[in-house]
């Protein structure tokens, strides 16, 4: 034993050499690239402005251009690689696995980088991501295989050891045979949340693996319990698919995360680099009805029409409808059922062209062609036969206005004035035709008139028949979408994500037990795969859920009377109580949040119905104690909220206060987000949460 | 895009008899910033030389200010 670990120990110092090495070489490419660049752009820019003609001059810029972007990507990767190895030499790998082959063993080191010897061929340590460290993640000792380019790489698992090491220094290491040992996993879970999420690279999960690894199914579902580590699946799942992207088949330009927020742009900020990659576009749902609309739409947000529902001042059945698989139909057929509403064109005096004219071009065109196509190519036909008759109509105004003496100066420019004029009332009065009006058209079919701010709703309403009669692509190319929090979108959703994101594969991430008003179930998936109609789907199921303690889990189980497999590891017992006056009850809330504090606990949420909630709690306790409304997503210090803002988010502690106001799916939500512990309190009676 | 905005000002100036220094990218083409539409029409002329390029009668009334017409040039000038 003593003999291994010095054998251990060599190899640790033999990797911190070789990355001390390549660090010293990154430093002097990026050094010299940079140098490079700049050099270059100042011969390109030397060439454009001496280029004779207008031909040599683009082909200059074209040049430089390509050049530009080849370097900058030069720049940018050794960039990259230095930021890697500085983290590497940190923590270089987590684990070794042997695996015999052939009557061979060969010894694999995984980190989360890669770290090569003298060839390229000569690998250290493997990427997390490649194909052979699945192996850890899958297998304990024993038969194993895993999927290299080659095909299936059948073998024997003889050794799997996992080290700890930390700033440089090798801790301890320890052998398993079995998966992920659960005492070391346990080990982490017990830490404190300190960073809203961290890397878990050392300790997926088989199911986990395999969901972040597939490539097969062109939707990949998952339903995962609250704390299963669906949002970290997510960010590896899409550190993994960039990884895959190196062999040429994705960029990370081509790679969209959609989640209910911008938490995501933390945490891609914050972990993906650590795990080796950089730019993922990061969207919101409000962000795609903007990019559709450009920016043009005025509507509310989407938690202000929560906060509305929640407080009883918004009817959530409303947008539960206008969220549905029947209001998506409802749309496509409005969509399908409009039909242009043409006039005659007059210019200069004369019709150039009559209704009937204009009708007969437009039924000669490909009619499974999107309208507003159509409309914008009969628009071009007017404005083609505007053009031939202008020129000559400016001429002939030029030399009458030559004729006037007060014009005689400046004719040209007043017979272009006149044209300018006529012009403009020209295709004022076309558009009326050939430009649709999607809000009007949309409220319209309600029956309604359009109001100054459309509800959130709405506004998800007007982007899909916006896009159900103009196709969009505000993203461009986007290969790969991972949506997270799937239970807050419904077919209307994913008919937009459809058409905005056609030729992309999904992975999408929910938990239908979840929802912050009303209810779904697991028939969302059914919808979401009829509404995307992917060649291959799966719906994988994460059930064991690793956030919060046995105790919790048990507790917040029994609001929704649904059992949760935990991970076992345990705390205390949550509580939840009742208070006749309101001083008793403002007074032990206090003395709870210094309870936490004295525990050390460094994230504390006190979790509300809603926003008002929240703002009456904070009048009542900041002359008690130190806490303070949550508004960015740094989740140190005690902190009060409305329930639907903390979803998706983690707590060491969590109050929840006023809790018989909580719908129980809402109550589900807050309790789960409790990494170590939970109380409840309450003024009110529900008879739904007590005894 | 610098450029062009540059040269339009430039033009612009000339056109409405102002120092090119009191203009800028958001300086509107309206009558209520002293541009008539008699200016409007000869600094489309004059843009039209200066850039090679052709302005669409019907599209000028979108040209609420130096940046809309610069962002219009410059596609112009893409398309060529």
């Amino acid at each position: 034993m003593e003999d291994e670990l010095q054998l251990e120990l060599a190899y640790f110092d033999g990797i911190l050499r070789i990355i001390d090495e390549q660090l010293i070489d990154a430093a002097r490419e990026s050094g010299s690239r940079e140098r490079e660049l700049g050099a270059s752009a100042n011969d390109a820019y030397d060439d454009i402005r001496t280029a004779i003609d207008k031909e040599e001059r683009t082909m200059s810029i074209a040049l430089y251009l390509t050049s530009l972007a080849r370097e900058n990507l030069a720049v940018e990767s050794s960039l990259n690689r230095e930021a890697q190895l500085r983290a590497a030499y940190n923590s270089p790998y987590f684990a070794r696995v042997d695996f015999l082959r052939d009557g061979r063993t060969r010894t694999h080191y995984i980190g989360r980088f890669s770290i090569r010897g003298e060839s390229a061929r000569d690998i250290r340590v493997f990427d997390w991501r490649a194909p052979v460290s699945s192996l850890f993640y899958r297998y304990g000792v024993g038969p194993a295989s895993y999927n290299a380019p080659i095909g299936a790489v059948e073998g024997t698992v003889t050794l799997k050891r996992q080290f700890e090491i930390k700033n440089a220094k090798f801790e301890y290491y320890f052998d398993s045979d079995v998966q992920i040992v659960d005492e070391y996993l346990r080990k982490l879970l017990s830490r404190n949340a300190s960073e809203s999420m961290k890397s878990i690279v050392e300790t997926i999960q088989r199911d986990q693996d395999e969901v972040i690894r597939d490539m097969r199914n062109e939707l990949l579902m998952v339903q995962g319990a609250a704390g299963s580590g669906k949002t970290s699946i997510a960010l590896h799942r899409a550190a993994y698919l960039m990884y895959e992207g190196l062999t040429g088949k994705l960029s990370a330009h081509n790679i969209a995360v959609l989640a209910p927020n911008r938490l995501f742009e933390k945490y891609i900020g914050g972990v993906l680099p650590e795990l080796g990659e950089q730019s993922v576009t990061s969207l919101t749902f409000a962000s795609l009805v903007d990019a559709v609309h450009g920016f043009a739409l005025d509507y509310q947000s989407k938690f202000d029409e929560l906060e509305a529902i929640i407080t009883g001042q918004a009817d959530g059945a409303e947008s539960a409808y206008k969220a549905s698989e029947a209001f998506a139909a409802r749309v496509r057929d409005f969509a399908d059922s409009i039909a242009p509403q043409f006039r005659d064109v007059e210019y200069l005096g004369r019709t150039l062209f009559t209704v009937e004219e204009l009708e007969t071009a437009f039924n000669a065109m490909d009619a499974s062609a999107p309208l507003a196509v159509r409309l914008m190519k009969i628009e071009q036909i007017i404005l083609n036969a505007v053009h031939r008759l202008r020129q000559p109509h400016i001429r002939e105004l030029e030399r009458e206005a030559e004729k006037i003496e007060e014009h005689r100066y400046e004719f040209a420019e007043y017979a272009r004035m006149i044209s300018i004029a006529e012009s403009t009332e020209l295709i004022l009065h076309v558009r009326t035709f050939t430009r649709l009006d999607y809000a009007a058209l949309y409220f319209e079919m309600l029956g309604e008139t359009v109001p100054a701010t459309l509800k959130y709703c709405d506004a998800v309403g007007v982007t899909l028949l916006k896009l159900s009669l103009e196709p969009s692509r505000p993203f461009g190319d986007i290969r790969q979408l991972v949506v997270d929090e799937a239970q807050d979108y419904d077919s209307v959703h994913f008919a937009i994500l459809k058409r905005i994101f056609p030729s992309a594969h999904y992975t999408v991430l929910g938990d239908v037990s979840q929802t912050v008003v009303g209810e779904t179930d697991l028939t969302l998936y059914d919808r979401i795969s009829a509404t995307l109609k992917p060649r291959t789907s799966q719906l994988v199921t994460l059930s064991r859920s690793f956030r919060s303690t046995k105790e919790i889990l048990d507790f917040s189980a029994a609001i929704l009377g649904k059992p949760i497999e935990n991970f076992g590891r345990s705390g205390e017992v949550p509580t939840s109580t009742h208070f006749a006056d309101e001083d008793a009850y403002i007074g032990a809330i206090a003395a709870e949040l210094d309870r936490c504090l004295e525990l050390g606990y460094g994230s504390i949420a006190l979790i509300c119905d809603s926003m008002s909630g929240a703002k009456s709690h904070l009048a009542r306790l900041k002359s008690l104690t130190d806490v303070r409304l949550m508004t960015g997503y740094d989740a140190r210090g005690a902190f009060i909220l409305p329930a639907y803002m903390a979803k998706g988010l983690e707590f060491d502690a969590v109050l929840v206060c006023e809790y018989s106001r909580f719908s129980k799916h809402l109550l589900y939500v807050a309790c789960t987000r409790a990494l170590h512990r939970l109380n409840l309190f309450a003024t009110e009676v529900n008879d739904g949460y007590d005894g | 895009m610098d450029t062009t905005v540059e040269r339009i000002i430039e033009l612009l100036a000339e056109t409405i008899s102002e120092d090119a220094s009191h203009l800028h990218e958001r300086s509107a083409l309206t009558p209520e910033a002293g541009v008539e539409p008699i200016d409007l029409a000869k600094l489309v002329i004059d843009c039209e030389k200066a850039f090679t390029i052709q302005i669409h009668d019907e599209d000028v009334h979108t040209f609420r200010d130096v940046w809309t017409l610069a962002e219009y040039i410059t596609a112009a000038l893409d398309d060529i």
